[in-house]
C-alpha cells in the first residue's frame, strides 16, 4: 500500500535525523575528551621538574 | 563533575525507554484512523516536534533577553544550544509535513498559515546559526542575542499576516479535520512526554558539549601562551 | 546640542556625502528600472493578466533595490574608517540608529519614486488617482523596511560577505512586510476602497512599532565593541 510507504520513510527520516545529531554531539565530545587528555599529559610533563 | 555525567546518563536512559514505549504505542495501542488510514501515524512525530521547535525558539529568545541583560555567557550558550536542537526539530516538522500530506490531500505542500511560519523559523534559525559563523568573537553573542529576540518577535506577525493573506487565496485544503479518539490522545501524550524528554536531554548534551568546547579552547589557549612565552 | 540637531546633522553627513557622487542613488535606481523591464519578459503575459503580478513586481524592485541602499548605510561607514568616528560622537546609540535609518528612508524613497514614474511609463498604469492610499502604503512598507534594515545593516557591515548576510538577515524578518505591502497595493490599484486594506494597514502599523521598540531596546548593543 501506498500510505505505509510514506509512513516508514516519514519514520526513517525523523529516526536518521535524530540519530545524526545524537551522533554528531557525543562525536564531537569524544574528540573533546581525547583533547583534554593530551592538555593532562602537557601539565604533567610540564609540572615535572 | 562525577555527579552530573550520571544524571545525564540515566536521564538519556530514560528517555530511549520512553521512546520505545512511544513507538510501541503508536503501532500497537493508537487505532489506524478511519479516513487518513495508516499515513495519520505520522501526526504521532509531527506535532510534538512541532511544539519543540518552537518551544526551542522561545527558548533562545528568553535567553537571548537574559544574555542582553546580564551579560554571562552561559545564557549565550543556551540561545545558541537551543537554536541548534530546535533547528533540528524543525527539519523534521518540513519533513515529516509533505510526507504526510502527500498521500492524503494529493499535495507536498500547502500554503498553509502554521507550515508557512514554521518555514519561515525555519530559515529563521539558520540565518542565527550562519550569523554565529560569519561574526567576529567579540560581537557574536552580541549580534546573536539581537537576532534571536528580533526573529522571535517575528513569528506570531508573520503567523496573522500569512494566515490574512490564505483568506483571500484561499487554498483547496481547510483545517486538517482529524477525529481524535481516547487511545489516540493517550498515545500523543506519550509521544510529547517522548519527544520533551529526548528535547531535553539533547539540550543539555548539546550545553554540556559547548561549555566543554569553550572551557578546553581558554585552557589551550593559555597553555599555549605559557609554553610560547613561559 | 538637542537630540532633533544631532539627528539632522548626521542625516546632514549622510545626505551631502551622498549628493557628492550620487553613486549609490543612481546604482539604486538604475537597479529598480531594470528589475521592471526583466519582470516583464519574465511573466511575459498580456496586460489583463499582468494585473495580479504588478504589485509583486513594484515592491521586489523596491526591495531589492533598497538592499542595496541598506547595505552602504553602515557599510560605507566601515570601508572609509568613520565608524568609530560615528561612535564617538556623543550621540546615544538610538540617535545613531535613528538618524542612519531616516537616512535609508530617504534614499529609498527618492528610489521608489524614480521607480513608481518608470513603472507608470512602462506597464501604462494610472497611480494618480491612487496618490493617497498608495503613498501610505509605500509610506509605512518602506519604513518598516528601513527600521529592521539599519539594525541588520549595522550588524552585517563588519562581516566578509556584507551583502549576502544582509540580504539572509533581512528577507525572513521582512516576510510580513512584504506580504502586507504587496496585498495592500494589489488592493489599491484594483480600485478597493481604504476600509478594505485596513486590516493590512494594521499589520504594517504594528510591524513599525515592534521593531522600532526593539530597534531601540537592542541597537545599544549592537554599537558595543
Amino acid at each position: 500500500m501506498g500510505g505505509t510507504a510514506y509512513l516508514f520513510a516519514a519514520f526513517s527520516i525523523t529516526w536518521a535525523i535524530i540519530f545524526f545529531y545524537t551522533f554528531s554531539i557525543s562525536r564531537r565530545q569524544k574528540s573533546l575528551e581525547i583533547q583534554i587528555d593530551k592538555i593532562r599529559e602537557i601539565l604533567e610533563k610540564s609540572l615535572r621538574p | 563533575m562525577t555527579r552530573k555525567p550520571n544524571f545525564l546518563a540515566t536521564f538519556k536512559l530514560i528517555t530511549f525507554f520512553m521512546m520505545f514505549i512511544a513507538l510501541g504505542a503508536i503501532f500497537f495501542y493508537a487505532p489506524v484512523e478511519k479516513t487518513m488510514g495508516i499515513v495519520q501515524k505520522i501526526f504521532y512525530i509531527h506535532v510534538p516536534s512541532a511544539f519543540f521547535a518552537f518551544f526551542a525558539f522561545f527558548i533562545t529568545f528568553v535567553a537571548s533577553i537574559l544574555y542582553l541583560f546580564k551579560k554571562e555567557h552561559k545564557w549565550d550558550v543556551i540561545a545558541f544550544c537551543a537554536a541548534e536542537i530546535g533547528l533540528t526539530f524543525c527539519t523534521i516538522v518540513l519533513i515529516t509535513g509533505p510526507i504526510w500530506a502527500k498521500p492524503i490531500w494529493n499535495v507536498w505542500w500547502t500554503w498553509d498559515p502554521r507550515l508557512t511560519t514554521t518555514l519561515i523559523l525555519w530559515f529563521t534559525y539558520v540565518v542565527y546559526l550562519m550569523l554565529r559563523g560569519v561574526v567576529r568573537e567579540n560581537q557574536r553573542s552580541n549580534f546573536s542575542a539581537v537576532f534571536g529576540i528580533i526573529g522571535f518577535a517575528n513569528v506570531p506577525i508573520t503567523f496573522f499576516a500569512i494566515r490574512m493573506w490564505r483568506t483571500i487565496h484561499p487554498v483547496v485544503i481547510t483545517a486538517k479535520g482529524l477525529n481524535i479518539s481516547v487511545p489516540m490522545k493517550h498515545t500523543l501524550l506519550l509521544t510529547f512526554i517522548a519527544f520533551g524528554l529526548l528535547f531535553s536531554s539533547l539540550l543539555i548534551s548539546r550545553i554540556r558539549l559547548e561549555k566543554m568546547r569553550v572551557n578546553t579552547g581558554e585552557i589551550k589557549a593559555l597553555i599555549e601562551d605559557k609554553i610560547h612565552f613561559g | 546640542m538637542s537630540f532633533i540637531q544631532k539627528l539632522r546633522a548626521i542625516v546632514w553627513k549622510d545626505l551631502t556625502s551622498e549628493l557628492r557622487t550620487k553613486e549609490m542613488i543612481l546604482s539604486m535606481c538604475i537597479f529598480s528600472f531594470l528589475v521592471l523591464i526583466i519582470f516583464n519578459f519574465a511573466f511575459a503575459l498580456g496586460l489583463k493578466t499582468l494585473q495580479g503580478v504588478i504589485p509583486g513586481i513594484l515592491w521586489v524592485a523596491f526591495i531589492f533595490s533598497g538592499l542595496m541602499g541598506l547595505s552602504r548605510s553602515f557599510g560605507a561607514e566601515r570601508d572609509r574608517g568613520t565608524l568609530p568616528g560615528l561612535l564617538l560622537c556623543p550621540v546615544s546609540p538610538w540617535g545613531i540608529y535613528l538618524a542612519k535609518m531616516i537616512g535609508v528612508f530617504i534614499f529609498t524613497a527618492i528610489m521608489e519614486i524614480f521607480t513608481l514614474s518608470i513603472f507608470t511609463i512602462l506597464y501604462n498604469v494610472n497611480l494618480l488617482p491612487f496618490l493617497f492610499p498608495l503613498g501610505l502604503i509605500i509610506f509605512l512598507g518602506t519604513l518598516g523596511f528601513s527600521t529592521i534594515g539599519t539594525i541588520f545593516s549595522a550588524m552585517s557591515a563588519t562581516t566578509k560577505a556584507r551583502d549576502v548576510i544582509l540580504s539572509i538577515l533581512v528577507f525572513p524578518i521582512a516576510v510580513p512586510m512584504i506580504i502586507a505591502s504587496v496585498q495592500a497595493t494589489g488592493m489599491i490599484l484594483a480600485g478597493k476602497p481604504l476600509q478594505d486594506i485596513l486590516s493590512w494597514l494594521k499589520i504594517l502599523v504594528a510591524f513599525d512599532l515592534v521593531f522600532l521598540l526593539l530597534a531601540y531596546l537592542t541597537f545599544g548593543f549592537i554599537m558595543e565593541e
